[in-house]
């Protein structure tokens, strides 16, 4: 068991499982809507197989090692960074496009930049409100207005 | 000869105060949109479309075929300083512009953009003014068989874009033909891997991905491995030198050629366009080999092509009332709202108009020249923007780029999905411009092909009698073997670098 | 640091400007009149379909006319995708308040519903307020094509169906049904015959003028351009009477087959459950505009032929619309 999930850890087989999943879930697509070579099956099915061979050979014949990008130590910033970015996304209607956006500026400021508080804030508030008029106002986009009407 | 005559009314009126005033402003305008991630030509004429409302027809085209040049030119300048892809022809300029920008010369990249869009530009305008009817009537001539032959041919770039592992980039080319493939079958109108979700009938938006995968996931990284701007060399030359553009003479005709030849074809994107060019480029240029980690040819070409590329779409446009690409089908329906009716008649008919319009897009083209670069200047710096301030404030452009298209948050997950899986992508080293190739070129081949077949009711024949077609994809498959052979002989890696951090 | 000092301090010019700006621009003007008749704020018309399109074009012409007459900004909203599957989606599941609505046409309304059976959405759950305008079908052929009339091109298809290509826009829009539905009539056997599939009216034609299909049947708006640079010919529009642009066009009628019925339409429609004060509104509205000469002459040069009709009899064309479509759909191997 130990020995197969060390065999499996390279993350060129792990993205090769991936990418059968993937090949697997177009075949199965694709197989249904066959009606010839003018279906809309035929597509799917042609990259799902031509995918899962590429898939199998990555997995049993991993590319040698992990590169420079791969290598560098995956650190805790991007996942937080990414989180913050959905929770952006989730509080732009209730909140409103300024206020989110406000909020969003200041927290990745200070996390990414360890600047102090206050120069954070003002700079966060003052970026999303000027994004705010030249947007709303400028460009006329209908932007999600938050609960005080901004 | 009577064009002369005709285009000389049309500059004068061109060049009147207040339409030039116009397209000054759709200039800015048109770049100022433009360089917002993700939002090009497209919505950037759709969103400015209202304001030109109130301008009488000519000022109002003037304008609006401002603001499409300019929008092209602002995609490029985030793609070279950020990575980011205003839209799809800039794709390919991120591969060397980029690469540019972290070394310190941005503002060549930046120049050098401008310029190449310029003489391409200018240079295929001349085109469309003497040959626009009998190129149109070519335009006419190649159908579904002659287009999956293109498609094919330019399928081989990928071959080429696929950096260190060639499996991995053709894993990568067959997700985009897979994404490609979500919502509905233009072809029957089947539902395909729509699970349910009503949102995924109407597809995977284009511009999300690219947001996704350049913006998004360059950002992450970028934060990951803490780098304290884009680029931290001094920027000491804001301008190319001499003979870097005597480098680029030869690159700059060819684009032109190509993105003009190319353009004309309804139908043709640009994003496709640019990707042929720079392939063309790296195979012909002195600096071929240096493709991928700098090389000023590498944006000349695709810039050029783009520009070029848009002149020669007002072939079918003027000439048949045919718009080839999605950008010009929005201006095409500003145009009918003044009760314009584009097509041959209109050059009969109003021919002030049209030729006043020619005029000012070669205003246009000069103007755009005019005012970037001066700007260059101010642009370049941003590179050197503390990260941790520049990161988030791109996201939040990439949050709005994406809603913009279809003012859908939809889209706006779809680009935060995508995001996760560039960043996938970068930390296993799959290369992601095949995906954004085969994206933009899977529909057009799936539809060509199953065209050509409907056209002869099954028989595959059909190419066989059609000679363009045949030579068209033959020659795709010789450069993809050609390319093959020479990844094997300097054993890969030593052509179409990929998106290489720390080299 | 110290750059960031410097950008902080701007920063702060900036917003406290822009702060003022904005207190300043939003301050009075927010409180609404003693009686609030419908509407009080901006109204957004979603079109299910990209910029310049049929929809599109429509809705502009009336969202300008409107917003005009009450003072109220009409917004046109584009939310393409999915045929219009996507836009019309959102609009049917939006609030019933009545600043939702959408322009409503011909391939997103019944035609949708007798063609496709997985949609997220009942066709016919809508609130009709008023069909605005008409845009006819042309059926076309290159303009160097041996066949001068619509008898003719039949005839040809019968002596030799498997060399005939005909191109459609999608695979079950307008032309689609166009087509079937004039083979039908015709008595001609589809299956004999090749169909190509493009990705929209304008491929379609140029296809056509090109010579890589024989007959194709688009709208006015998208044949005109063509037509009148001599790349393609109408043989019949399908309409009452000629089209004033096109003199030399037979009607369907006078060109033998006064069956043919397919016509593209543009409509205001909205969510189920519509307060009828809104319809009402609405309704009043778009009589006055195709009542107006200036609006008539707008619809002209878009290419689109007024043709008003109010709410109840509105929903009767579209019941009418469904109960010719589905047939059709049915035995073409359309529905699916």
């Amino acid at each position: 068991m130990h020995r197969i999930t060390e065999w499996l850890l390279r993350p060129d087989r792990l993205a090769a499982l991936v990418l059968l999943a993937v090949a697997g879930v177009a075949i199965r697509e694709g197989a249904p809507l066959r009606e010839g070579i003018m279906g809309p099956g035929l597509a799917p099915l042609v990259a799902g197989a031509l995918l899962a061979v590429l898939a199998l050979g990555l997995l049993l014949w991993p590319d040698r090692g992990p590169t420079a990008e791969g290598g560098a130590a995956p650190g805790r910033r991007a996942p937080w960074t990414f989180l913050a970015l959905v929770l952006y996304v989730l509080l732009l209607r209730p909140l409103g496009f300024a206020l989110a956006s406000a909020i969003f500026l200041a927290a990745l400021f200070r996390f990414l930049g360890r600047y102090p508080l206050w120069m954070v804030v003002p700079a966060a508030a003052a970026s999303a409100g000027l994004l705010n008029v030249v947007f709303r106002w400028g460009l006329q986009f209908p932007l999600p207005v938050g609960p005080w009407g901004f | 000869m009577e064009t002369f005559s005709l285009l000389a009314n049309g500059f004068a009126a061109a060049l009147s105060p207040q339409n030039l005033l116009f397209a000054f402003f759709g200039s800015v305008l048109g770049t100022l949109v433009g360089v917002l991630p993700g939002i090009g030509p497209t919505s950037g004429i759709a969103i400015l479309l209202p304001l030109t409302a109130f301008l009488p027809p000519t000022p109002a085209i003037i304008m609006l075929a401002a603001i499409y040049y300019g929008a092209m030119y602002g995609g490029s300048t985030t793609a070279i300083l950020v990575n980011i892809p205003g839209e799809v022809s800039s794709v390919v300029t991120t591969l060397d512009g980029y690469q540019m920008a972290r070394q310190g010369r941005a503002g060549q990249a930046l120049a050098i953009a401008a310029i190449s869009s310029f003489f391409a530009g200018t240079l295929s305008l001349v085109g469309l003014t003497f040959f626009a009817p009998p190129l149109a009537d070519i335009a006419l001539a190649i159908g579904p068989p002659e287009y999956t032959g293109l498609v094919i041919l330019a399928l081989a770039v990928v071959v080429s874009l696929s950096g260190r592992s060639l499996r991995k980039g053709l894993a990568s080319a067959l997700l985009g033909a897979l994404i490609a493939m979500v919502g509905l079958d233009p072809q029957s109108g089947r539902q395909r891997f729509t699970f349910g979700v009503p949102q995924l009938i109407g597809g995977i938006d284009f511009i999300s991905v690219i947001i996704g995968l350049y913006a998004i996931a360059e950002v992450l990284v970028s934060i990951e491995k803490a780098i304290a701007s884009v680029s931290t060399i001094p920027i000491t030359r804001l301008f190319p030198s001499l003979a870097d553009l005597k480098a680029c003479m030869g690159t700059m005709v060819r684009c032109t050629l190509v993105g003009f030849g190319l353009g004309v074809l309804p139908g043709c994107t640009p994003g496709a366009i640019s990707f042929l060019s720079y392939d063309l480029e790296r195979r012909v240029s002195r600096a071929g080999p240096q493709f991928g980690t700098g090389a000023i040819q590498g944006v000349a070409a695709p810039e050029g092509a783009n520009n070029a590329a848009t002149s020669g779409g007002f072939v079918p446009l003027l000439a048949l009332g045919i718009p080839p690409t999605p950008a010009l089908a929005v201006l095409l329906g500003g145009l009918m709202i003044y009760g314009l009716q584009p097509g041959p008649l209109l050059f009969e008919k109003q021919p002030e108009f049209v030729w006043t319009v020619i005029a000012s897009m070669y205003v246009g083209n000069v103007m755009l020249l005019i005012l970037n670069l001066p700007l260059v200047g101010i642009w370049a710096r941003l590179v050197m923007v503390p990260y941790p301030v520049l990161g988030p404030l791109i996201l939040i452009f990439s949050v709005l780029g994406a809603f913009s298209v279809r003012n859908s948050t939809f889209d706006v997950w779809v680009a935060l999905a995508f995001g996760l899986l560039g960043y996938a992508m970068r930390k296993l080293d799959f290369s992601e411009t095949p995906l954004v190739l085969t994206l933009i070129l899977t529909p057009i081949l799936e539809s060509s092909l199953r065209q050509s077949l409907s056209m002869s009711a099954g028989d595959v024949r059909i190419f066989l009698e059609r000679p363009v077609a045949l030579g068209l994809a033959a020659l795709g498959v010789v450069l993809a073997a050609a390319t093959l052979y020479a990844r094997r002989r300097a054993g890969a890696g030593a052509t179409g670098a990929p998106r290489q951090e720390g080299s | 640091m110290d750059t960031m000092r410097k950008t902080v301090r701007v920063w702060l010019a900036i917003s406290g400007a822009a702060s003022l700006a904005l207190i300043l621009a939003a301050g009075p003007g927010g409180a609404p009149a003693a009686a609030a008749t419908y509407p009080t704020r901006a109204v957004d018309m979603v079109v299910a379909f990209a910029p310049g399109g049929g929809a599109d074009v429509t809705a502009r012409l009336v969202a300008t006319y409107v917003s005009k007459k009450w003072g109220q900004p009409i917004n046109v909203v584009n939310r393409a995708g999915g045929g219009g599957i996507v836009g019309t989606h959102e609009v049917l599941t939006a609030r019933p308040d009545g600043y939702t609505l959408m322009m409503d046409n011909h391939a997103v309304n019944a035609m949708l519903g007798a063609s496709q059976t997985d949609l997220p959405f009942k066709w016919d759950e809508r609130t009709p307020i008023a069909r605005v305008t008409f845009d006819p079908v042309f059926y076309v052929v290159k303009d160097d094509a041996r066949w001068r009339s619509l008898k003719e091109v039949v005839a040809h298809i019968k002596a030799n169906p498997k060399t005939f290509r005909w191109g459609t826009a999608h695979a079950g829009g307008i032309s689609t049904f166009a087509i079937t539905q004039f083979f039908a009539v015709a008595g001609v056997d589809i299956a004999q015959t090749n169909r190509v599939v493009f990705p929209g009216g304008a491929p379609t034609l140029t296809a056509l003028a090109g010579g890589h299909v024989d007959f194709a049947g688009q709208q006015w708006s998208e044949v005109l351009g063509l037509i009148g640079g001599k790349k393609i010919r109408a043989l019949a529009v399908v309409l009452p009477e000629r089209v004033k642009d096109f003199p030399d066009v037979p009607t369907a009628r006078e060109a033998g087959f006064p069956e043919l019925d397919v016509v593209g339409w543009q409509g205001v429609t909205g969510p189920p459950g519509l307060p009828a004060e809104v319809v009402e509104r609405w309704d009043q509205a778009i009589r006055g505009a195709a009542a107006d000469p200036s609006f008539l002459d707008q619809a002209a040069k878009i290419g689109k032929v007024i043709a008003y009709l109010g709410p109840q009899d509105f929903r009767k064309y579209m019941q009418a619309e469904y109960d010719k479509y589905l047939p059709l759909a049915i035995k073409m191997g359309i529905r699916k």
